[in-house]
């Protein structure tokens, strides 16, 4: 042994005391969580600051932010209020982010594990699978399963969980093939240990820790998957989202451009957001880093 | 003669690699009798590892068969396969490897007793600490993880696991080979405590002859996925016949001044690749005292005294 | 003067949970043409103090936080990176415990014999290849000519640490460091291996510090031994008369732990109780004595210092084996 490896061998646990305070430290992730709490509070606060069905013409078309105390944030070409809307968008956002991510983690990772855990012609049917999903642009891939069934919620969660799972898939896979054949896994075998448990108990908690950094960047993908459906006429038409007011605010870009700045600068502090929160959770849970 | 605990009838295992096929275990036949400790020793690549993996059920031979207490495990149902893992259980090389770093040790211990539902909450607890405790482990490491432990504390936790189900026998794979030689030495005497209070059998497998020596009633020597010589232990260590095992005894570095005057035997060469193994005798191309017919004809395991061997030469 | 002179050494590594003082105190020196052996245990510091002579534990994350390296009169812990280049490969080589990553893998063995020639030596391209080849024989590389052009992935491990040693020898170093040279190898290959160290020492004249965990390999390579226990020599001498009667109760019990063909089958083995301490909090005292059998009030109030014991032998213990009747009789 190389008397180099000096310190104790690297905490692995991710649930030890120590994530979050390495999160804390980590300056990307301290930020991405600030962020991540503000938009969080949005959604949250947000109908009670401005309650109201965010498609009710209020006031007059385009006021300007500020104008009118009562809409503080302006109001659209139909003189909806943009506040009532922003926070819908946030709700609508997080929703879909959080539940399309859901869903291709589920099946990237149901892909992954058989094909890193069984290997052989299982594992090359399901790449190959997976190969086709990645080779079609995705966005193209979504905008045709939400056009083929009606635009609404639930296609757009699924088409945008269908379209982003092959990449966790495929780091699944990685995670499999080498945690198979670790001796704590050959140990739980010889123990008697069924190969369901052995998948559940046992490898899946070693593999999980990159795919749930890479599912925080998957979530910010989303977000904008679906604000470019909705910007593109394709989202629930009985849902305001950022897309829809930035949609809705394009022919008017020069005299209003608050219209689609306001909906934009939300999505990206969001997918911001997120994307610094799976950097920062991705150099926390790395064991190579943490040693440093 | 008791009927054998473990039995390898004709083991072949054989691995698809990138050129043709790796001849890991060719034509093995081992046994092991109740309470009794068989050594294997070989070189990195000889298949002792493998052959641990096979009887441990981790992959099925290729062909010939492994019987546990009578019954044909190639052949056997998932209800009789399970009941032998119960029965057999594995000491791993690495401690720190070998143990799920995201459970607590006590998890680790109590996991097997959940898999095989042995015992309530309550007993499951006590038989762990119990265990830990006979390991020589303070109870209050059941809550720790395994990178707070050292290497000799984790490699009793790997025994300690290994030895929770009751088992008739235990594999121990380069069980010490991890371990620095102060560490070492406690882990050989808490093996050798358990067996003989246990009454355990045991499959003992190093590179090490004199750790091998130290722990086994008889003793295996593999080459390239055979075995060239078993014999009793004092046999082999004070009578090697075949020139592999007078090799790896004389090549085996010593602090002692009796040993530093034994026989030189020097090989030559490399282990040859097991994926084409040589023809005739595997060991003739590193052999000092080949001869022609090394070359040509392979040497099967025939008795001579209290040894078996396969040398045209012994 | 001794071709290298290491004085009061420290290196440190700063760690989130503290100072490990992996290093802490280490004299050691080697004479032309001498094999001195460093032997210990993981974590008692010798890969650290053969990394500390040629500085390159920066680049593991460790600081040399003091002490001194002479080689040849010069200390090494002074030098400007430059003349420290200069030294590195030249005068000094290095061998490492797993070839195949200390070795380049997308370049044969030859180029990487004729770079490290090339680097220390101003000689034509064809000149470097040709002396490329007759390194390769030196090291007993079977069908040296052909191997130039193999890369080491093809080779097995023991031709590997062949070539690596031939790269070490390119411009004939007056000491080589071997850090675990032959603990990644076979026995019959490590047989091999050694044989050759120790034949190409005696035909080149060159020192060697050989760090090991393995005693049998001291014994059979090395003229003088240093045993390393967390961080500091514990005892050193010839290997001879250090072997057979060690003084250090440390060195004792590793001893008596490694003799295992010397026992009976199946007997119970000496061992050494408890671990090695931690190098974030060492006692104030011996570093041993918590373990040791020997161990009085006074080995915990201070670290004993290092004590003549005559023949050439030192050992730093307040209580040693000393007389005859007590120490291991010679066999």
């Amino acid at each position: 042994m190389s008397g180099i490896a000096l310190t104790a061998a690297p905490p692995a646990a991710s649930d030890s005391p120590g994530l979050l305070r390495r999160l804390a430290g980590n300056r990307s992730a301290a930020l991405g969580g600030v962020l991540l709490a503000l938009v969080l509070g949005f959604a949250v606060v947000g109908p009670l600051l401005w309650p109201g069905d965010p498609w009710e013409m209020v006031a007059a078309p385009m006021l300007w932010p500020g104008e009118d105390m009562a809409n503080p944030l302006g109001t659209d070409v139909m003189g909806r209020d943009l506040a009532t809307g922003l926070v819908s968008g946030a709700r609508v956002s997080l929703l879909i982010g959080l539940v399309a991510t859901l869903i291709a983690a589920t099946i990237g990772t149901l892909f992954g594990a058989l094909g890193g855990f069984y290997g052989g012609r299982t594992d090359a049917v399901l790449m190959r699978v997976t190969e086709l999903f990645q080779t079609v642009p995705t966005f193209v891939l979504a905008v045709v399963l939400v056009a083929v069934f009606r635009p609404s919620v639930t296609t757009a969660v699924l088409a945008i969980g269908i379209v982003s799972w092959p990449a966790t898939a495929r780091l699944v896979r990685a995670q499999f093939l080498v945690l198979r054949d670790r001796e704590f896994v050959l140990a739980a075998e010889t123990l008697g240990m069924s190969t369901p448990r052995l998948i559940l108990t046992q490898i899946l908690p070693n593999a999980l820790p990159p795919v749930i950094a890479m599912s925080t960047l998957t979530i910010a993908h989303a977000i904008q998957t679906e604000a470019a459906l909705s910007f593109l006429g394709l989202g629930d038409p009985n849902v305001m989202s950022w897309g829809t007011i930035i949609g809705g605010g394009r022919e008017q870009l020069t005299e209003a451009w608050y219209v689609c700045g306001l909906p934009g600068i939300a999505i990206i502090v969001t997918v911001l957001a997120f994307n610094l929160l799976g950097e920062g959770l991705n150099d926390a849970l790395n064991p190579h880093l943490q040693r440093r | 003669m008791t009927a054998p605990l473990l039995e390898m009838r004709r083991v072949v295992k054989h691995f698809p690699a990138n050129g043709g096929m790796v001849r890991a275990v060719d034509d093995v036949s081992l046994q092991v009798a109740p309470g009794e400790t068989l050594g294997l020793v070989g070189e990195s690549g000889c298949g002792k590892s493998t052959l641990a993996r096979l009887v441990m059920r981790l992959f099925p031979p290729s062909d010939g068969s492994i019987l546990f207490d009578g019954t044909d495990l190639t052949t056997a149902d998932r209800a009789a396969v399970a009941e032998y893992r119960s029965g057999l259980q594995m000491v791993f090389q690495d401690p720190f490897a070998s143990l799920n770093p995201r459970e607590t040790i006590g998890r680790i211990l109590e996991q097997p007793l959940v898999v095989h539902r042995r015992g309530g909450r309550a007993e499951r607890r006590d038989r762990v600490n119990a265990l830990l405790e006979r390991v020589g482990l303070r109870p209050e490491i059941a809550a720790r993880y395994p990178h707070e432990l050292s290497g000799g504390q984790r490699q009793r936790v790997g025994i300690a696991r290994a030895l929770i189900l009751h088992p008739r026998m235990i594999v121990c794979d380069e069980a010490v080979s991890a371990l620095d030689v102060s560490v070492r030495a406690q882990v050989l005497n808490l093996l050798l405590e358990l067996r003989a209070e246990l009454g355990l059998a045991a499959l003992f497998i190093s590179h090490d002859l004199a750790v091998v020596r130290h722990m086994s009633d008889r003793v295996a020597v593999m080459y390239l996925g055979e075995v060239v010589e078993q014999a009793d232990r004092d046999s082999l260590w004070d009578r090697p016949l075949h020139p592999y095992t007078r090799a790896l005894i004389a090549a085996t570095p010593s602090t002692s001044p009796a040993a530093r005057r034994r026989e030189r035997l020097m090989l030559q060469g490399d282990l040859p690749s097991p994926i084409d193994p040589p023809r005739g005798c595997r060991f003739h191309p590193r052999c000092p005292l080949a001869q022609p017919r090394c070359r040509e004809e392979a040497p099967a395991l025939r008795r001579v005294g209290a040894t078996e061997v396969a040398c045209h030469l012994a | 003067m001794p071709l290298l002179e290491i004085r009061g050494l420290q290196t440190w590594f700063e760690t989130r949970a503290g100072t490990v003082k992996a290093v802490n105190g280490v004299d050691l020196s080697i004479e032309r043409g001498e094999t001195v052996a460093l032997v210990g245990e993981s974590g008692s510091g010798k890969s650290v103090t053969a990394y500390s002579v040629l500085r390159l534990i920066e680049a593991a994350g460790g600081r040399i936080a003091g002490g001194e390296v002479l080689f040849d009169g010069t200390d090494m812990l002074r030098l400007d990176l430059a003349s420290l280049r200069a030294v590195r490969g030249n005068r000094i080589a290095m061998i490492f415990q797993e070839p195949l990553s200390a070795l380049n893998p997308v370049q044969s063995i030859g180029t990487q014999i004729v770079e490290a020639l090339r680097l220390h030596r101003d000689i034509g391209l064809r000149a470097a290849r040709e002396r490329a080849v007759e390194l390769l024989e030196l090291v007993r590389m079977p069908s040296p000519r052909e191997r130039l052009e193999e890369y080491p992935h093809r080779l097995s491990g023991g031709m590997r640490q062949r070539a690596m040693i031939a790269i070490a020898l390119a411009c004939e170093p007056d000491l080589l460091i071997a850090d675990e040279p032959t603990t990644a190898l076979d026995v019959t290959t490590q047989a091999q291996i050694l044989d050759l160290l120790r034949e190409l020492q005696g035909r080149l004249g060159m020192a060697m510090l050989l760090i090991t965990h393995d005693l049998g390999v001291v014994a059979e390579t090395a003229d003088r031994v240093a045993v390393l226990y967390a961080g500091r020599v514990v005892e050193q001498g010839p290997v001879e008369t250090l072997f057979d009667a060690p003084a250090h109760p440390y060195t004792r019990g590793l001893l008596d732990a490694v003799r295992i063909e010397e026992l009976p089958p199946g007997s119970r083995l000496p061992e050494i109780p408890g671990m090695v301490p931690s190098l974030l909090a060492l006692p104030p005292g011996c570093a041993f004595a918590p373990r040791c059998p020997r161990a009085t009030p006074a080995c915990d109030a201070g670290p004993p210092a290092m004590r003549a014991g005559g023949e050439g032998r030192l050992h730093a213990c307040f209580n040693p084996w000393l007389s005859t009747v007590e120490g291991r009789v010679p066999a």
